[in-house]
């Protein structure tokens, strides 16, 4: 694991008498890209304005590289790039007058990088074309290319991905996963599209009504998300002696249910069933499991407990 | 924040609307000079003076400076473009302070048709005139009889410092108020109630000690070389406090304000 960019501690945002976040501890640590998955309204974007410091916190605190006095984060944010809520662009003005803008801004006197960042995220041949004339896709490119002008170490994306046409998603995919790769670039990117978002990050943090509730790695995810063949029988003792001594396997899980998760067998559904047939139990119960992070999030923010 | 300045700068010079705003100044600025000259030489009636009057420095740059605060702050909510220099690290009142630098520098832009009009007035041997009407560079134009260079360019300068003074509520009322047309209306408002006012500066003392605290106060508004040293220095040193005390209010509603 690498440096830590970002640590928050029990974040709170009361806004207008209402909790918009409660308690929000998380951590970031370097060269990972994090999925921040909520619904609407859920705060992603109140913690991504904290973050970037154009809302502040009611309570609690974070550090950002390592700094926590407003004064040190002030300072650290130079370091951080973000896209909140929708490209901040200037409508009036091309997406290169819009690069050579945020260039000035940034005190960057290389010229050349405006056409670099507009070639990596696909947007030369605009021309003389005013961002106003855009499409969604192209402003959320320009968008991008703004925040990665100043090659950051920390990129914050909110719903990055939102207008673009598939071929747009992949390209921004790959290109993200590029930054992260080449540059140990840390990204925090919220989305809707949680199948894109799957195959994009490597950690998630689910976030509900204001609280945090649950921080993970993919790994982690994949492991909770395992596929499984659910068995219920009336005799549980008897049908693990069949999967021991028939099947010859150990990969299953006994539940306090008394029912099974079988982890092998996935795709001879029919010999298992044949094998406890065979051997006299009968089955309450025999399907195939597991989640997708689309389900899981949906179980996790229902407040059931996880299968 | 020289890199702030200068992409503002790049930015609003980018911006149709600016340039609109000096062909209006410019056009309405030569509209003046002509009318205030006919006016002088009695080729034109006496009653056109009222709308000589309404083309003049002080009521042109009541509006265009409220449209060129909209164009410099409001835009930037609007498009969440405030977000930006936050994100890259600046302090808030470094952001407000560029902001000021750079609508200073384009206010003065705006107004130089007004003072080129001006400065080709004073070099000719002319009589000016718009009846009774005279405010801003139209009363340096029309109440100046003799003067050396120096004290014209004295007057000139405490001219645009009392704009400047003036319009600097603008990027407050853009900060506090964010939408454009609030910004407009409201700016045009207070510019109405403090010409009203001002016209009864002297009757009552209250109003008159008040105003005279402003760049807003009569004597400000209709310099001339007739005013004494003393005079423009308290008028500098009253417009140079005014602006400290109106960028400090901006500063403290602007410093913890959410921005959406």
């Amino acid at each position: 694991m690498g440096e830590t960019i970002l640590k928050t501690n029990q974040l709170t945002k009361i806004y207008k008498k209402q909790p918009v976040l409660h308690d929000v501890s998380i951590e970031l640590k370097e060269g990972r890209i994090y999925g921040l998955i909520g619904e609407n309204g859920a705060g992603k974007s109140t913690l991504m304005k904290i973050i970037s410091g154009i809302s502040f916190q009611t309570e609690g605190s974070f550090e950002l590289f390592g700094k926590s006095s407003d004064k040190e984060i002030q300072q650290q944010r130079k370091r951080i790039a973000s896209m909140i809520e929708q490209p901040a662009i200037s409508p009036d003005m091309t997406a290169k007058g819009n690069l050579k803008y945020h260039r000035y801004m940034r005190g960057i006197p290389n010229e050349e990088l405006e056409d670099e960042i507009l070639q990596l995220v696909g947007l030369t041949g605009t021309n003389n074309k005013k961002a106003k004339h855009f499409s969604l896709g192209m402003k959320q490119r320009l968008g991008i290319a703004i925040a990665l002008l100043t090659n950051p170490e920390l990129l914050i994306l909110d719903e990055p991905v939102n207008g673009l046409d598939p071929q747009g998603v992949v390209e921004i995919r790959q290109l993200l996963t590029r930054l992260c790769e080449e540059r140990q670039m840390t990204i925090l990117i919220s989305s809707h599209n949680l199948p894109e978002l799957y195959l994009t990050t490597t950690d998630y943090i689910i976030i509900h009504k204001g609280k945090i509730m649950k921080q993970m790695t993919q790994q982690q995810l994949d492991e909770e998300c395992r596929h499984y063949i659910r068995i219920g029988c009336t005799a549980p003792e008897q049908c693990v002696h069949v999967l021991e001594a028939v099947l010859k396997t150990q990969n299953f899980q006994v539940m306090p249910n008394k029912t099974i998760k079988l982890y092998d067998f996935l795709e001879d559904l029919g010999d298992v069933s044949t094998a406890l047939f065979e051997n006299g139990i009968t089955l309450t119960e025999f399907s195939l499991q597991g989640d997708t992070l689309e389900n899981y999030f949906l179980t996790l923010i229902g407040g059931e407990q996880h299968v | 924040m020289f890199n702030l300045v200068r992409a503002y700068l790049y930015k609003t010079t980018k911006s149709k609307i600016f340039w609109v705003l000096l062909a209006l100044t410019t056009c309405s600025a030569i509209a003046m000079f002509s009318i205030a000259y006919g006016i002088g030489n009695k080729s034109i009636n006496e009653n056109i003076s009222n709308i000589g009057f309404l083309l003049s420095d002080m009521n042109m740059m009541s509006i265009v400076g409220a449209v060129l605060a909209t164009t410099l702050i409001c835009s930037d909510f609007d498009t969440k473009n405030i977000h930006h220099p936050i994100i890259s690290g600046f302090a808030r009142i470094q952001i407000i302070i560029s902001k000021a630098i750079v609508y200073w520098l384009l206010l003065l832009v705006l107004v130089s048709p007004y003072i080129i009009v001006t400065i080709i007035g004073l070099s000719m041997d002319s009589t000016f005139s718009m009846g009774r009407n005279a405010a801003g560079f139209l009363s340096i134009l029309t109440l100046t009889t003799s003067g050396s260079f120096g004290e014209y360019v004295t007057i000139m300068i405490t001219m645009t410092m009392v704009y400047l003074a003036q319009l600097t509520i603008c990027i407050l009322l853009a900060f506090v108020l964010r939408k454009s047309v609030l910004v407009v209306a409201a700016y045009y408002m207070m510019s109405m109630f403090f010409g009203q006012v001002a016209s009864f500066q002297n009757s009552f003392e209250i109003m008159n000690n008040i105003l005279s605290f402003t760049p807003y106060s009569v004597e400000f508004i209709t310099i001339n070389v007739s005013m004494s040293k003393g005079d423009i220095i308290s008028a500098v040193s009253i417009c140079v406090i005014f602006i400290i005390v109106v960028l400090y209010l901006t500063f403290m509603t602007f410093r913890k304000a959410e921005i959406r």
